[in-house]
């Protein structure tokens, strides 16, 4: 190793006052015990207060230095692990935000009534009283109406700002309708901005088969 | 070390082909120079583009891409993985040094006059603007390494740029007021802001998060980091003093004429009395323009007599020991002896370097 002389030893003493100021150099330095040796003040591992707790555990020499650099370089270590497991989070709710939300779906043959929920959420910061939601219609992909009757469950919502409640959509499918896959909207009188696309399968049950047979 | 001295198997670019670690800084620097030169080849047709795509190819140390690329081998990364945030490190290195010669009006950059003297003032800034924007574009593109080690490295990119225009503006400021009251503590302060952080400190950090997959703590790394990058700062003021300016590409004692607080002007403002110290306060409380070769050598002979030279000089001699103590705990769960080595070498290079 090395020796330093006077001045040498005042620049590594200065480089240790200023890193130990620096809490985001990681503290090792504060700890610095790869400068024993050098006689750097509050380095040396056999450098301990007189009577000091950790020189008095049951005579056992503890090193102090290391000890501190120990805990010092465990928590460095739980703070990465902890920083990576935020990126790991924040990664993964990027990734559900840039998916598209599944949209509100149900399933009936005709003459039944097809059920779906769907999550209103009042964006607004103030709150909203009487807000009445309703789908106006459902159409098949060729733009054919839904022979149905559409309703909404509660028929009337008070919402505060940022509330969010979720509604049932009950489609009385007409005993009449034609089987196929039919889409409406979810709007919402006093939230001009919402607008939940909804989708209704109408079972063909001709073509289902019977197990039992 | 954790592993025995063969070379890993990195890839077919991988630098361990190379026969001596010394052969490292030069092959990195090639290799991120031909990078620099692609990337700003995008453009180039343009008067700005043109300017921009001239300056990088003015040949410097390459020091700091080196030491990135060099680390993130050693921790087992690919070369590939860590070559976009090593050209963005330059990249913005050649920004910082576009503006810096600005506001100090140095005349001479890399050996060649620099840019606001070739193009103006006008020009020079908006290239150094241009510089740090198309510093960051490569590191928004990098498909070999994960959205989230992209993330924390474009961070920490940020993280530095912010701390080291911080450290230029306390320079700035020091010069302006003008502080004569400074201490060595204050020029660390000032050091760590304004050089280790992007010249050691983010390449360690940087490369031993690509080459690590972040899976390694960086606090041994920023203790090297700050020793070398110390050291490197120190001898960096000395060569000002005492360097032969044909081969350092500056003009001589620049760094005096500005009135840098350099830790040989620091020392000798905390030693010089009575009529030196009324002359040297009044000296740094002139504009630059004004202080001519005369009072240029007349500091230079108050420092020779103060001792302020031989105590730099020391200083840069025990921060580089300090830097070799706190190099094996930082390169303790290195996976390449090879790179490891090579990056040893590069202290000496710090150390010794006269350019």
């Amino acid at each position: 190793m090395e020796m330093l002389d006077d001045v040498q030893r005042q620049a590594l003493d200065a480089a240790m006052r200023v890193a130990s100021e620096l809490g985001s150099l990681g503290g090792d330095l504060a700890d610095a015990s790869w400068l024993r040796g050098f006689g750097i003040p509050g380095t040396d591992s056999n450098e301990r207060e007189p009577g000091s707790r950790a020189g008095n555990l049951a005579g056992t020499p503890v090193d102090v230095g290391r000890l501190r650099g120990d805990v010092v370089r465990a928590a460095e270590t739980f703070a990465e692990l902890v920083r990576s497991l935020l990126d790991v989070g924040f990664d993964a709710l990027d990734e559900l935000a840039r998916r598209p939300a599944p949209q509100p779906a149900g399933s009936a043959p005709p003459g039944s009534i097809a059920t779906v929920e769907c999550a209103i959420r009042n964006d607004r910061g103030e709150a909203v009283r009487g807000a009445r939601p309703l789908v106006p219609g459902l159409v098949s992909g060729a733009g054919a109406p839904l022979d149905a009757v559409v309703s909404v469950r509660p028929e009337q919502l008070d919402l505060d700002g940022h509330e969010r409640v979720v509604v049932t959509v009950d489609v009385h499918v007409s005993p009449v309708a034609a089987p196929g896959r039919y889409h409406g909207l979810l709007v919402v009188s006093g939230l001009p901005d919402t607008a939940i696309p909804v989708s209704i399968t109408v079972v063909d049950v001709t073509s289902v088969s019977d197990d039992d047979d | 070390m954790t592993t025995t001295e063969s070379p890993p198997a990195t890839g077919a670019r991988s630098s361990d082909t190379l026969r001596v670690p010394a052969d490292l800084l030069e092959y990195y620097d090639e290799l991120v120079r031909a990078e620099v030169q692609r990337t700003l080849a995008d453009g180039a047709d343009t008067p700005l583009g043109r300017v921009i795509a001239s300056y990088p190819s003015r040949r410097g140390k390459g020091l700091r891409p080196a030491l990135l690329l060099a680390t993130c081998e050693a921790f087992g990364g690919d070369l590939r993985d860590g070559l976009a945030t090593a050209v963005a490190l330059e990249l913005m290195h050649n920004a910082f040094l576009v503006h810096d010669d600005v506001e100090d009006d140095s005349a001479r950059r890399r050996g060649q006059p620099s840019l606001h003297v070739e193009h103006g003032v006008a020009m020079a800034v908006h290239a150094g603007d241009a510089l740090a924007v198309r510093a960051i574009l490569p590191l928004l593109d990098q498909p070999r390494l994960s959205a989230h080690l992209v993330r924390r490295v474009t961070r920490e990119f940020l993280d530095t740029a912010s701390r080291t225009l911080e450290g230029q503006g306390m320079e700035l400021g020091w010069r302006d007021d003008p502080r004569i009251d400074l201490g060595l503590d204050d020029y660390l302060r000032l050091v760590l802001a304004k050089s280790c952080w992007y010249t050691t400190i983010f390449p360690l950090r940087a490369g031993c998060l690509i080459g690590g997959r972040a899976s390694i703590p960086l606090g041994a790394l920023t203790n090297f980091g700050f020793l070398l990058g110390a050291a490197f700062q120190v001898r960096d003021d000395l060569l000002d003093l005492t360097g032969d300016p044909a081969a350092h590409g500056k003009e001589a004692r620049s760094d005096l004429r500005e009135g840098k607080r350099t830790l040989p002007l620091i020392h000798l403002v905390g030693m010089v009395e009575g009529r030196d110290r009324t002359w040297l306060e009044s000296f740094l409380g002139r504009p630059p323009a004004s202080r001519t070769d005369d009072d240029l050598a007349t500091v230079l002979d108050l420092m020779d007599r103060h001792g302020s030279i031989t105590t730099a000089q020391a200083w840069s001699r025990g921060l580089a020991i300090g830097a070799r103590a706190a190099f094996a705990p930082a390169f303790e769960r290195a996976v390449s002896p090879f790179h490891v080595r090579g990056i040893e070498q590069m202290i000496d290079f710090v150390i010794e370097r006269v350019v």
